[in-house]
């Protein structure tokens, strides 16, 4: 009895709570901007970048964190846990990454850790309460690595936007994405610009807001 | 055509709910789907039945069968000499306490 009044307040409350926090993971695979998203969400809301990006792929090989990142939308407050996930494949191959001028050591290095970080993100879709997929739009959105990740999310019911990123290049094709991905929120951004970020914070918003 | 994202299976006319219980239909394009993700080299560990999800091929490639890592199987992995290394259990190892609301 005193645990359905417990249940009862607690309804009540979340009803008229004006803020929330929720954790949310950027996937997607290598190179399709997740690290350039977090930190222009970041770099938005805090001044502070979450981590480096660079043109070789898997520059993020473990998981990135930003906490207690905090947005006002609509007098609706924000508050986001931001974990920036290595680029997921696969396939980690070393001799991709010698075209960018490591040494056959380095390289063999930088792909045994973004191995590594690909077990990591994949551990931590325990972890997070909502997911971005982050989905280049100059590229082919069908691709085996976009598939799993979407079933596995969905499969967890967590909650995902498509981030259709780079709409700023002239080769961009983030309609088709929205074509493809016809059942889910897809938005359309270039983290590098800018462009259209306030949608994706209204998507976020909407979203957290559903979130029991 | 649209196929179930849970089990591939074709959405048939006016079906809102595939029988796996997905809501979610995605479309399929059968000449796109031919094309492997790593320009034409084509990956499929499910044809190969094999029981490792990561694949060492040689020191510095891997080989990763997301989908059965994703589906908290054990980690399994194949070193380039055949050697087996299994992580029992796998889920959420040494990973550090993240604040949830």
């Amino acid at each position: 009895m005193i645990l359905s009044i417990k249940r009862y307040i607690n309804w009540l409350i979340s009803i008229f709570k004006k803020e929330k926090e929720i954790t949310i993971g950027f996937y997607g695979e290598p190179n399709v901007g997740k690290t350039s998203l977090a930190n222009r969400i970041s770099i938005d809301f805090t001044g502070e970048p979450v981590g480096s990006v660079s043109i070789i792929p898997h520059e993020t090989r473990t998981v990135l964190k930003k906490e207690k990142v905090q947005i006002n939308i609509n007098n609706f407050k924000l508050i986001m846990n931001l974990l920036d996930m290595p680029g997921m494949s696969v396939k980690v191959d070393y001799r991709d990454f010698l075209d960018y001028g490591m040494s056959y050591e380095q390289a063999q290095v930088r792909a045994k850790e973004a191995t590594k970080g690909i077990i990591e993100a994949i551990k931590f879709l325990d972890k997070v309460d909502a997911a971005l997929l982050v989905i280049d739009s100059t590229s082919d959105p069908y691709s085996q690595t976009n598939f799993i990740l979407l079933g596995n999310i969905e499969a967890r019911n967590i909650p995902v936007i498509i981030v259709a990123n780079k709409i700023d290049r002239e080769d961009s094709n983030s309609k088709r994405i929205k074509e493809i991905f016809a059942d889910y929120p897809v938005v359309e951004i270039s983290a590098l610009t800018g462009e259209n970020m306030e949608l994706l914070y209204n998507a976020i918003s909407r979203f957290s807001k559903r979130r029991k | 055509m649209y196929v179930c994202i849970k089990c591939g299976t074709p959405k048939k006319p006016g079906e809102d709910r595939c029988k796996c219980g997905s809501t979610v239909f995605v479309r399929y394009d059968k000449k796109l789907k031919k094309r492997s993700e790593n320009g034409n080299r084509k990956i499929n560990h499910k044809k190969t039945k094999t029981i490792e999800n990561i694949k060492i091929v040689r020191k510095g490639v891997f080989l990763i069968n997301l989908d059965a890592l994703t589906k908290k199987e054990n980690l399994i992995i194949k070193d380039e000499k055949g050697i087996y290394y299994i992580h029992i259990p796998v889920r959420i190892q040494n990973i550090p306490d993240f604040d949830k609301p």
